[in-house]
């Protein structure tokens, strides 16, 4: 029995960070799928939607002699509705409205770069927001120590495989949410602009498309959900911690294979790919056990799996560059229900 | 015999510098409304640079540029669409993995569904004004005949069909003044005399269209007015044999 509950502890906690993966792949893939908005400081939205929701979920800390403290808000503040604490849907909705804002402000001077330079500029972005502010402000990000002590919204329990199967299963309704909205706004005639100015901008405004404000929305929106995905991030984590723990750019880079790999354009096939990538630390990580390797093979397993990201990729790449499942033609569709007379 | 038509398009001491070089000097010339008018001059005299000034891409250093008297100079690109004047491109610039039908439907302007709030409510009329955009477009891709191939990908048509499909996108935004850069180069004598014929046909029915145009005989035979410019400047205009019979014309396209 002990065996069992364990299994569904491991495989549930692993559930959600594919989850949370998955939101961050279906944003990228609004972003750079569907608009050709090369994002490369992914870890910066989502790091940023971590921060803010741990400091709504948290009782601020103030800064002692040995540990830096954090802001944080009197959680007795928020009032409780059927015994979930309200801080929570805060915390997910401030987390998605913070990092939208953020991605507004980094946008206005650097969206008519050209991509590659674009990309420059939003890593540029993340590395300073993670690396500078973060990390050194001690006394409102807990600085080098990060935030400890996040609470999960639904804590069934002391048993934690309950807590993790319900936390697993929050997420994937969070992401059956988001796979729904984006599908919505995507298959319409909105996508369909967005894909005219992926195809060739100057031709899109050749036609009279805004274009600048079109990529502009397509970036904010998809922002917003990587702050989202970082506010259960840090639920999932019970905190957080500055890079080179949390918020790297091997995180940004472990997004962008998932769409390579899913198949960039196309929303079911960037959740199919969000399993791959944790699966494969997931594997890596107890290969050693699963398999009872000796050394040196059980140490170093674990970097097998950036070896296997490389092969894939280039097996992908080299065979199947449009991913595991192609952009889907004919982006517009009526949907099944619509909205007034 | 351009004094009683009115000049829906004007420029007026347009110049555009690139470093040193002035490749549109100080170009006057007018557009009148339900004509075929061809620019024509030998490479280099800044007749792409004067569409491309028109359009919006540049804004130009000195001179105004009025459409129906409205200044139009110095607005972005897209703004300039939304008043009337929309250019084709010299190598067609297609949707490549938008279908044909596609294509054109994203063309079509004040689209209430390209807003992202409406595209996530999913609002009735925006789905009824999308059906209305799709006949539409199946009407003016019938007017080219590539009706067939509405629901291939823009990017596997012919080089041909490609040019039908550049000038059928713009159909689809019922534009007063269509800047055609060259629409005729690459394409085979067949499907010249069709676009010809739909671009003549659109004229009869009142589209005001400025075509650079290389070809001679075409610009002889077809258009109803012909400006020549020659290092930057319009140098001559007038019916397609007083042009051709001009000296400085002449002097130009021998190298004088």
């Amino acid at each position: 029995m002990v065996e069992v509950t364990g299994v569904i502890a491991d495989l549930a906690s692993f559930g959600a960070l594919v989850g949370i993966f998955a939101m961050l792949a279906l944003a990228l893939n609004l972003q750079w799928g569907k608009t050709g908005l090369f994002n490369a400081g992914i870890a910066g939205f989502w790091g940023l939607g971590a921060y803010v929701a741990s400091m709504i979920t948290t009782n601020p800390v103030p800064t002692a002699l040995a540990r830096p403290g954090h802001w944080g808000i009197d959680q007795a503040a928020f009032p409780a509705v059927f015994g979930v604490s309200t801080s929570f849907s805060m915390a997910i909705v401030v987390a998605a409205i913070t990092a939208a804002v953020l991605a507004f402000f980094i946008a206005i001077p650097t969206m008519r770069l050209r991509a590659d330079y674009f990309a420059i500029a939003t890593l540029g972005f993340a590395e300073i927001v993670m690396n500078v502010f973060v990390k050194n402000l001690p006394g409102i990000t807990g600085g080098v120590e990060g935030i400890a002590g996040v609470p999960r919204p639904f804590e069934f329990g002391s048993e934690i495989w309950k807590t993790n199967l319900s936390y697993f299963l929050l997420v994937a309704l969070i992401l059956v949410l988001v796979f729904f909205l984006l599908e919505r706004m995507v298959r319409s005639p909105w996508g369909r602009v967005l894909q005219a100015v992926r195809e060739d901008e100057d031709a899109a405004q050749a036609l009279g498309k805004d274009t600048f404000s079109l990529k502009l929305q397509s970036f904010v929106f998809g922002a917003g959900i990587m702050g989202l995905s970082g506010a259960f991030f840090a639920f999932w984590l019970r905190g957080v911690s500055p890079p080179p723990n949390s918020f790297t750019a091997a995180d940004t880079f472990a997004v962008w294979v998932i769409v390579i790999i899913g198949g960039s354009g196309n929303n079911r096939g960037v959740i199919v790919g969000a399993f791959v990538v944790p699966f494969l630390e997931y594997f890596s990580v107890r290969a050693k056990d699963w398999f009872q390797l000796g050394e040196p093979l059980a140490s170093q397993i674990f970097y097998f799996r950036l070896i296997a990201i490389g092969v894939v990729l280039i097996v992908l790449i080299l065979w199947r560059p449009q991913g595991i499942f192609p952009e889907p033609k004919h982006v517009a569709r009526r949907p099944r229900w619509v909205v007034g007379r | 015999m351009t004094a009683d038509v009115p000049a829906v398009l004007r420029t007026d001491g347009v110049t555009k510098t690139f470093g040193g070089i002035r490749a549109v000097d100080r170009c006057s010339l007018a557009i009148h409304a339900g004509r075929i008018t061809g620019l024509i001059g030998p490479n280099g005299a800044g007749k792409t640079t004067l569409f491309n000034l028109i359009a919006g891409l540049y804004a130009p250093d000195e001179g105004s540029i009025s459409l129906r008297g409205e200044r139009i100079d110095g607005r972005p690109p897209f703004e300039i669409v939304h008043k009337g004047v929309v250019k084709t491109f010299q190598i067609p610039r297609e949707f490549r993995h938008l279908t044909v039908l596609e294509n054109l439907m994203v063309a079509s302007p004040d689209h209430p569904g390209e807003r992202p709030v409406s595209a996530l409510v999913g609002w009735r009329r925006v789905w009824d004004r999308e059906e209305e955009i799709r006949e539409k477009a199946a009407g003016v891709l019938s007017l080219v005949e590539l009706d067939r191939l509405s629901d291939a990908d823009a990017g596997e048509l012919s080089g041909g069909q490609k040019k039908l499909l550049e000038l059928a996108r713009t159909l689809m935004l019922d534009p007063k003044v269509v800047l055609l850069d060259e629409p005729l180069a690459g394409v085979n004598p067949t499907l010249t005399g069709k676009l010809l014929g739909i671009i003549e046909g659109l004229r009869d029915r009142g589209s005001t269209f400025f075509m650079i145009e290389h070809d001679m005989d075409v610009v002889m035979k077809r258009c109803d007015h012909v400006i020549a410019m020659h290092q930057g400047r319009a140098i001559a205009e007038g019916s397609p044999e007083e042009v051709r019979q001009n000296e400085l014309v002449m002097d130009a396209y021998l190298g004088g």
